[in-house]
């Protein structure tokens, strides 16, 4: 129809003819370009505007081959990128957010005027008040639920600190909870710093360590009464120490002076006999001289001898008495063992010769010295010789019995080993175990005290040595006494 | 009183009784001793004295224990036994008076009233004696 016409109106005007040849031509050319350029482009913009919606679903599908065609291509590849950043983006602020809120830890993010920026679940929780009631709020007045500052030295504001040192810090707050309760918290601020290095943010982390600081209370107080009960403690371990050593010391003297008591007969014989003699000897001297003729200067002499040698002995037994009772004085020095025997013998010589208890001493000569107390020692091989001697008599033998006082220097041990055995009743197996301890007696009452081997035994040990006992009933005893040469 | 007394001292003390045996020698009186007990019975009946001072302390064979042998003794029965001792508690003295001693010394002792004390024993017994 139209190109009929055109062919009339052609015929017509020639001019006219190219005018319509041109409209029609624009016409083809105004729809070529419209299916051609705007209607792609159309597309384009309306799938921007989605993106710019953040709708990064949206795609576009057109299926051109040209310029427009790889534009759309490459607009959907960068959408689809761009749809991923934002996946994860919202996954890490998802992993941030559970993260943030899920610990029990109070976080908050504030500026340089204290304001909170941001604050998670727990600082929301723990003050009772709504988000939008924190958030832009003071972080003092809604953890210490005061209007200034926290100021030292009672709550030092850490984030005072952090801008005098520009480093994070730590310190022990006191915060109230939404009832008012009051609750300790440790709080740690960090600085956030921009670009150019100046701190613009801090981040407050504040954590209620309360039931540790408890712990910690209770912990100093149990300390506090452990160190008092330990120095009260310390002090009756030293009131009774002191006590027992006192209670020991006396003992030990009770003890000596009960075996002072047990030798009195002895040593009463002992000394009465040479004073009987002096004295008779004495007289004699003086009748002698009485009668003035014939005597005999030499039977004189007999006689003077005869009171010098009763001095003698009465010196000896005084001497060895008064060694044996007098009181240690504690003091170590140089010791002979077989000096210390000799002494003891002297004491007990004569109670046992009346039990028909033979000595047999077997004494090394040439026995270096130990380092000790002569007085205690001395008690020791009395005590266990006195014991030897009522084991003799216990056993009522007609024929008495015998002691035997061996002293041995054993080089390899640098060691002197004394030995007293005796022939006496013997000590029960069951009863050996107990031998050495205090009180322990099968004595009957007034025969012993049951201290003797006991006092025996610690007197041998304060001296770093030992004593070691060997027995068959009915058969006899042996001690064995160890003590080291220093 | 006719001739010289007896007298015999048993003493475990060599010094003790050879000054007493001195003593008495020189007091006048025939003197024998022993300082060995077990030997002193079988000296004694030899002897035959007319008083006995004896030694309660010695070894083997005490003064008591030969007091009850004297005593026992037909030879020996009657003769005054006079306790020397160097003991002097009330019990050792009551023990021995009890098993017939007829005085009691402690040494060391006076020497003359030991010796005034064996007269006048011997006095007595004289003046029982038939």
């Amino acid at each position: 129809m139209f190109l009929l016409h055109r062919f009339e109106i052609v015929k017509e005007s020639p001019y006219l003819m190219a005018l319509v040849d041109a409209v029609a031509l624009g016409i083809i050319i105004n729809f070529g370009l419209y299916f051609l350029l705007s209607r792609p482009f159309n597309k384009i913009f309306r799938a921007m505007d989605k993106v710019g919606e953040e709708d990064f679903s949206v795609r576009l599908t057109l299926k051109q081959n040209d310029e427009i065609g790889q534009l759309a291509e490459s607009f959907n590849n960068m959408i689809s990128s761009l749809q991923k950043a934002e996946e994860e983006k919202i996954q890490r602020n998802q992993f941030i957010e559970t993260v943030t809120q899920g610990i029990e830890e109070g976080l908050m993010l504030l500026d340089t005027n204290l304001k909170i920026l941001w604050a998670n679940k727990k600082v929301i929780e723990s003050s009772g008040l709504k988000r939008d009631e924190v958030i832009g709020n003071y972080c003092y007045k809604v953890t210490h639920r005061r209007d200034d500052p926290c100021k030292a030295p009672q709550d030092i504001c850490p984030i005072s600190e952090v801008i005098k040192t520009g480093k994070p810090v730590t310190v022990l707050h006191t915060h109230f909870d939404k009832e008012g309760n009051k609750f300790y918290a440790e709080v740690s601020a960090y600085p956030v710093r921009d670009n150019k290095g100046a701190i613009v943010r801090f981040i407050h982390v504040s954590h209620n360590v309360t039931e540790r600081i408890r712990m910690i209370e209770e912990l100093k107080s149990a300390k506090a009464k452990i160190e008092e009960y330990s120095q009260t403690l310390e002090d009756k371990v030293e009131e009774r120490t002191k006590e027992l050593k006192a209670t020991q010391a006396k003992l030990l003297q009770a003890g000596k002076m009960a075996a002072v008591g047990q030798l009195a007969s002895g040593v009463a014989h002992e000394l009465n006999n040479p004073l009987s003699t002096i004295l008779n000897n004495a007289k004699l001297i003086k009748i002698i001289i009485a009668q003035g003729k014939d005597f005999n200067l030499g039977e004189l002499k007999e006689d003077a001898e005869f009171i010098e040698e009763s001095v003698s002995r009465c010196k000896k037994i005084t001497q060895s008495l008064l060694d044996f009772s007098h009181v240690s004085t504690g003091q170590w020095q140089s010791v002979s063992v077989n000096e210390v025997i000799e002494k003891v013998l002297v004491l007990v010589e004569h109670d046992i010769k009346f039990k028909d208890i033979i000595i047999q001493k077997d004494l090394q000569g040439d026995l270096p010295r130990i380092k000790g107390d002569p007085q205690l020692l001395q008690e020791v091989f009395f005590n266990i010789i006195a014991n030897a001697s009522w084991a003799i008599e216990k056993k009522g033998d007609e024929k008495g019995g015998t002691i035997t006082i061996k002293s041995q220097y054993h080089k390899d041990a640098n060691s002197i080993v004394i030995l007293i055995s005796d022939t006496g009743i013997g000590i029960a197996k069951d009863n050996l175990d107990r031998l050495f301890e205090a009180f322990f007696t099968t004595k009957d009452v007034g025969e012993g005290t049951g201290l003797g081997l006991s006092i025996a035994y610690n007197i041998v040990k304060s001296h770093k040595g030992t004593i070691e006992v060997e027995s068959q009933e009915h058969k006899g005893t042996t001690f064995k006494i160890t003590l080291a040469v220093s | 009183m006719t001739g010289k007394k007896k007298v015999f001292i048993a003493d475990d003390d060599e010094p003790a009784l050879i000054s007493l045996k001195k003593l008495l020698s020189l007091s006048g009186f025939e003197v024998e001793g022993t300082s060995k007990p077990k030997e002193a019975l079988a000296a004694i009946k030899s002897f035959k004295p007319d008083i006995i001072l004896l030694d309660l302390l010695m070894p083997g064979l005490g003064g008591l224990e030969i007091c009850v042998m004297l005593n026992e003794d037909k030879a020996t029965q009657g003769i005054p036994i006079i306790a020397v001792s160097a003991l002097g508690g009330y019990t050792d003295i009551k023990k021995a008076y009890k098993l017939g001693v007829v005085g009691y010394f402690t040494k060391p002792y006076d020497y003359e009233k030991l010796v005034e004390e064996m007269n006048k024993i011997l006095a007595r017994k004289e003046n029982t004696e038939p």
